[in-house]
């Protein structure tokens, strides 16, 4: 597999760096670019299938709970998912069809279906600087980045719940960019044991708005590192204008998804 | 009173004050320092809400909903083009947009036809898109954009007037200061302490900060931007003009630092020029000076202590406190140096004059600050503010003029000056003039008494007549001259676009996710198209843009059916509502969260009604409100379950309108109420310093003429009564009776003397007078230097202060004298 030979070599790399290193010769530690490499290429796992759970939490305290069931497939490259809302009852069985292509440069696909209508409606959307089903999380936070888009900075090496983490400094290359994602820069931190993100601090497009990642319970399921509760919280200054928490549960990899589930056709039936 | 008790208590601190006058001066100036040590914290506040107290419930409405919903005040730019579809307009407009949205601090978003949401539908795909986006730049593309705005419901009167010919773009800031954060990395998130991330202190975000609004300074910073740009941009082929309240708001601080400056300035000069004439000693001028001055920074410092920003009412402070103040100095100093000169004893000529005067001294600044005081109870925050302030102002340089000056008379070197050198030939034909004036009133006054009280009460009577006229009026926009920039850009907006001022009706659905009711949703729909316009007759107001999440669901919907144009409607089933609100939650959109709360609870629908007078805003908020909650009554849908019935909404309006209609409220009652403390304070200090009820009464009378007769010409010309003019009562009053203790001290004091009318009216004129006369000059210039101002608020404020003044030195030196003819005639009569 690709992303486990990236990791692999990547160890190698950072080990020889060590060895090297300790030796006092100058050689180039792994850059942030390759860094993000790895992040990328982490085995997230395939042929998901899960229990989503997003609370919604306004200024002011109040929350609304949204729940979603989640079925996802890698096909090369790209991933396909699919979403249906479970809860709240107005909501039930309303769809999401995702395929997120790797390619640079070609647009995802995306189709809805409401029940209420009975109609799947393609959206055509070309950014994903929008929120992610009204949460904080944008659809640019929902999958991966396009690593040619940005520079990457390694800033320092530090800690984060106890844990190892170089904090990696992102920049988007073009305006255009900054548009798309909806974020004007990042500061990720990734663990150094799994190359997992377990914070971020993202520039919102929109001046003086923050938005902070964080990353709450993090599992080793079926051998995939899978984040169980990861918190979005955006704010302004100091003021908390808004929060989302999403947590995962019944999560199961390796599931027998046949490719048919990701059509319209199954879109329109429902969660059941 | 004892009034020989009092003053030789006077003597006798005074003394003292001369034995410590070191220590006393240390102590004066350690205090004094403390209290200017504040003077950088003073802030200014020209906002719309800022007449308004803190806790008015009015306002604590619009600040719940600037909470949830943003800042509602806009600018608006508009752009009347050749033609706006033309591919130079369209580049340029972008241009600008872009730009505004780089360099425009504190920024919420700019909304124009660029990036204005386009949502549409075909029998497979969903759009939601920028507008100019949407179209390619052929000629196609073009006539295509011409054609999708100018059939856009949304758009219309929003972005483009009805006409095609005029676009806007609107700027929205942020409704909150965001002081920056040092450290983004290390403060954010909520487990964190400041410093680092290693730490997993679990630590619940302090949510309970204080919240700051958009500060006066950050809206300047924001406006400034803005006309950077739209200079830069402004051409022939790319016409602009701005308005809205922000920008109002900062044309009104520019305006006022101006005249502050320009106000204090000429105050100064004044002062400077008429001591030198009354004194023509350097110390004359110098002592009252310091007097003046640090009484008014000592004001303005205690404002900066206690958080009160100066408002367009305070502005008035800088030269009103110099004008009062120095009054009191004026009254020591002319009795010292005319003592000093005598016998060349100069301790002995301070308790002298602080003796002889410092009675009067207090008195007359403690009916001053009366009649300001009466207005610190006054429902608008801003009067009231000046109430205080002014008030404080008046007791700061009367604590001034019996402490720090005699202490600066004792420590100076003064020289003894022979009686015979002092009086030039100017001086000398002034006070010919003066003396003429005061003969001439003595005479009158004396001998034809009766005419004069029957002229007073045909012009009491004039007056009355004229107060049944008078109008009050709140309406910041006609304090500007007519061709300013700002009122002919409203004026053309209201015009083209219908309305520059939004009201806000808030429609409570009293339960989460009650908007998902397709009755209440229906019912929004219908009261937002029924609104058109508010009012009837000549109150009639068209109404502009209205908005809310109707629009976006109408927009929706008609997308998802295939942009059938029939479908331009919101949906009647309550699960499509939610799926389609979703729906619209995840296609990039944040519009939806300007147009409900996020517990799709309440939901908002603005209307922009044009720039009116605040009391043509009155009359409708009972209309608005009415007709909303009858759009809501009555309407349970039976498809849905009963539970689903929205008996239970509530409708609450608010917004900039309603702040304007309150404030003219809030005025309107304050102002008898004010009004009639003064007069009862001012009343019982006159009956305590003549020592008689029936006396003290009359006394009033000269009092209260002059302010029957200013209101009484506001009346008869039109001028209305506002923030500003209604001041002009009480102040006057707190001035005028400074006049009437002088000639009623006196008065009492020769009468006693010589048992005659006459006589003592003569003596008094010979005496006091001067002094009225002198200190109606230097009180009536002060307040007539407002008329230089640009803003006619302050134009009218000034010149009818002004007018009340002068009057009350003819009611002081023609009335008063006739009313004690009258009285002490008669009573002289009957002991002979």
């Amino acid at each position: 597999m690709k992303l486990k030979k990236l990791t692999v070599a990547l160890t190698i790399t950072l080990m020889s760096t060590t060895i090297l290193s300790s030796l006092n010769l100058a050689v180039a530690a792994p850059s942030a670019r390759e860094l993000m490499e790895a992040v990328n290429a982490r085995d997230d796992g395939n042929n998901g299938l899960m229990e989503m759970e997003m609370i919604l939490i306004d200024k002011k305290g109040k929350q609304r709970i949204r729940k979603l069931k989640k079925m996802s497939q890698d096909r090369g490259d790209d991933s396909y998912s699919l979403l249906f809302f479970l809860s709240p009852s107005d909501v039930k069985d309303t769809g999401f069809l995702t395929y997120d292509y790797d390619q640079s440069g070609k647009d995802d696909d995306q189709w809805l279906y409401l029940p209420a209508l009975k109609k799947t409606k393609r959206i055509a959307n070309d950014d994903k600087s929008g929120s992610f089903m009204g949460s904080d999380f944008n659809y640019s936070d929902m999958s991966d980045p396009d690593l040619d888009d940005y520079n990457f900075t390694l800033m320092k090496e530090t800690k984060v719940h106890g844990n190892e983490v170089w904090q990696i400094k992102s920049v988007p290359k073009s305006k255009e960019i900054i548009e798309e994602t909806g974020y004007r820069q990042s500061v990720v931190f990734v663990r150094k044991d799994n190359f997992v993100v377990v914070r971020a601090v993202r520039w919102m497009e929109s001046k003086g708005k923050l938005r902070y990642l964080d990353l709450k319970k993090l599992e080793q399921i079926d051998g995939v590192w899978t984040p169980l509760e990861t918190t979005m919280t955006t704010k302004e200054g100091k003021r908390t204008l808004h929060k989302t928490v999403i947590r995962y549960s019944k999560v199961r990899y390796n599931q027998e998804l046949d490719e048919s589930l990701f059509t319209v056709r199954r879109l329109e039936k429902g969660a059941n | 009173m004892d009034r020989s008790g009092v003053e030789r208590a006077f003597i006798s601190y005074t003394g003292g004050l001369i034995r410590w006058k070191w220590f006393a001066l240390v102590v004066v100036f350690v205090l004094t320092a403390l209290l200017l040590t504040n003077l950088p914290k003073i802030t200014i506040d020209t906002s719309n809400e800022g007449f308004l107290r803190a806790d008015d419930p009015i306002l604590l409405d619009y600040n719940r909903f600037r909470e949830q919903f943003g800042r509602e005040e806009v600018v608006l730019i508009a752009m009347r083009p050749q033609n706006i579809f033309a591919p130079e307009f369209v580049e340029t407009l972008k241009k600008f947009h872009s730009e505004l949205e780089e360099q425009v601090p504190h920024l919420d978003e700019v909304t124009s036809l660029v990036n204005v949401r386009y949502t549409v539908g075909n029998e497979s795909e969903l759009l939601v898109e920028d507008l100019m986006e949407a179209f390619p730049n052929t000629p196609e593309g073009y006539a295509e954009l011409r054609r999708v705005t100018l059939s856009h419901p949304f758009y219309k009167n929003l972005l483009i007037s009805e006409d095609g010919k005029v676009t806007t773009l609107v700027i929205e800031t942020k409704a909150f200061s965001t002081p920056e954060v040092e450290d983004p990395l290390s403060t954010g998130f909520d487990d964190m302490v400041e410093g680092g991330f290693d730490d997993d202190i679990e630590q619940s975000s302090s949510e309970s900060e204080e919240l700051t609004f958009l500060t006066d300074a950050e809206n300047g910073e924001v406006v400034d931007a803005v006309m950077e740009l739209v200079e830069e941009y402004r051409s022939e082929e790319f016409p602009l003009e701005v308005a809205g309240s922000p920008l109002v708001m900062e044309i009104l601080k520019k305006s006022m630092q101006n005249d502050m400056r320009k106000f204090t300035l000429s105050m100064v000069g004044i002062i400077v020029i008429f001591l030198f004439i009354t004194f023509r000693r350097g110390s004359g001028v110098f002592i009252p000076l310091v007097v003046v001055i640090l009484s008014l920074l000592s004001t303005i410092a205690l404002m900066a202590a206690t958080g009160v920003p100066l408002k367009l009412t305070t502005q008035i402070l800088p030269s009103f406190i110099m004008a009062v103040g120095i009054g009191d100095s004026v009254h020591i100093l002319s009795i010292f140096y005319r003592r000093f000169d005598q016998n060349g004893d100069k301790m002995e000529a301070i308790q002298y004059a602080v003796g002889h005067s410092g009675l009067a001294v207090v008195m007359t600044s403690l009916t001053t600050a009366a009649g300001l005081f009466s207005f610190s109870t006054a429902e608008l925050g801003a009067v009231a503010e000046l109430g205080m302030f002014g008030g404080a102002g008046a007791i700061f340089a009367m604590l001034f003029s019996v402490i720090l000056l005699p202490i600066l008379l004792a420590i100076l070197p003064l020289k003894q000056r022979s009686l015979g050198e002092k009086a030039s030939s100017v001086e000398q034909e002034s006070k010919g003039v003066i003396d003429k004036l005061l003969n001439g009133a003595a005479h009158l006054s004396s001998n034809h008494p009766i005419p004069i009280v029957f002229g007073a009460l045909l012009l009491f009577l004039v007056a009355l007549f004229g107060i049944s006229q008078i109008q009050f009026k709140h309406d910041v926009m006609t304090w500007f001259p007519e061709d300013e920039p700002i009122r002919v850009a409203t004026e053309n907006v209201d015009r083209d676009m219908r309305g520059t001022i939004s009201v806000e009706v808030l429609i409570d659905s009293g339960k989460a996710d009650g908007l998902y009711n397709p009755t209440v949703i229906g019912n929004l729909a219908k009261l937002q198209d029924s609104l058109d316009s508010l009012g009837s007759g000549d109150a009639k107001l068209v109404s502009g843009k209205r908005s809310s999440v109707v629009d976006i669901l109408r927009e929706t919907n008609q997308a998802l059916n295939e942009n059938r144009v029939e479908e331009y409607r919101v949906p009647t089933e309550r699960k499509l509502l939610a799926q389609e609100m979703l729906l619209f939650e995840n296609t990039g959109s944040d519009d939806l969260e300007k147009m409900v709360d996020s517990e799709l609870r309440t939901a908002r629908l603005t209307l922009r009604l044009p720039w009116r007078d605040a009391g043509a805003y009155t009359e409708l908020v009972g209309e608005l409100q009415q007709r909303s909650e009858a759009a809501f009554v009555n309407s349970v849908d039976s498809s849905v379950d009963s539970s689903d019935a929205d008996s239970s909404v509530t409708i609450s309006i608010t917004g900039l309108m309603m702040i304007f209609a309150r404030t003219l409220d809030a005025m309107m009652s304050s102002m008898l109420e004010s009004y009639t403390i003064a007069a009862v304070v001012i009343s019982i200090m006159m009956i305590l310093l003549v020592g008689s009820v029936r006396l003290g009464l009359i006394s009033m009378i000269p009092n209260l003429l002059p302010i029957t007769i200013v209101l009484g010409v506001m009346g008869i010309f039109g001028l209305p009564l506002d923030a500003f003019t209604m001041l002009i009562g009480s102040i006057a009053l707190g001035l005028a009776v400074d006049d009437t203790v002088h000639f009623m001290h006196n008065f009492m004091r020769y009468y006693k003397d010589s048992g005659s009318s006459s006589e003592a009216i003569v003596h008094t004129m010979h005496t006091a007078g001067r002094a009225m006369v002198v200190t109606t000059i230097v009180l009536s210039l002060g307040f007539f230097i407002f008329m230089s101002s640009e803003m006619n608020n302050l134009l009218n404020f000034g010149g009818l202060t002004g007018l009340a003044i002068i009057l009350s030195l003819f009611a002081d030196i023609l009335l008063a004298p006739a009313l004690m003819t009258l009285i002490f005639r008669k009573k002289l009569n009957l002991k002979v």
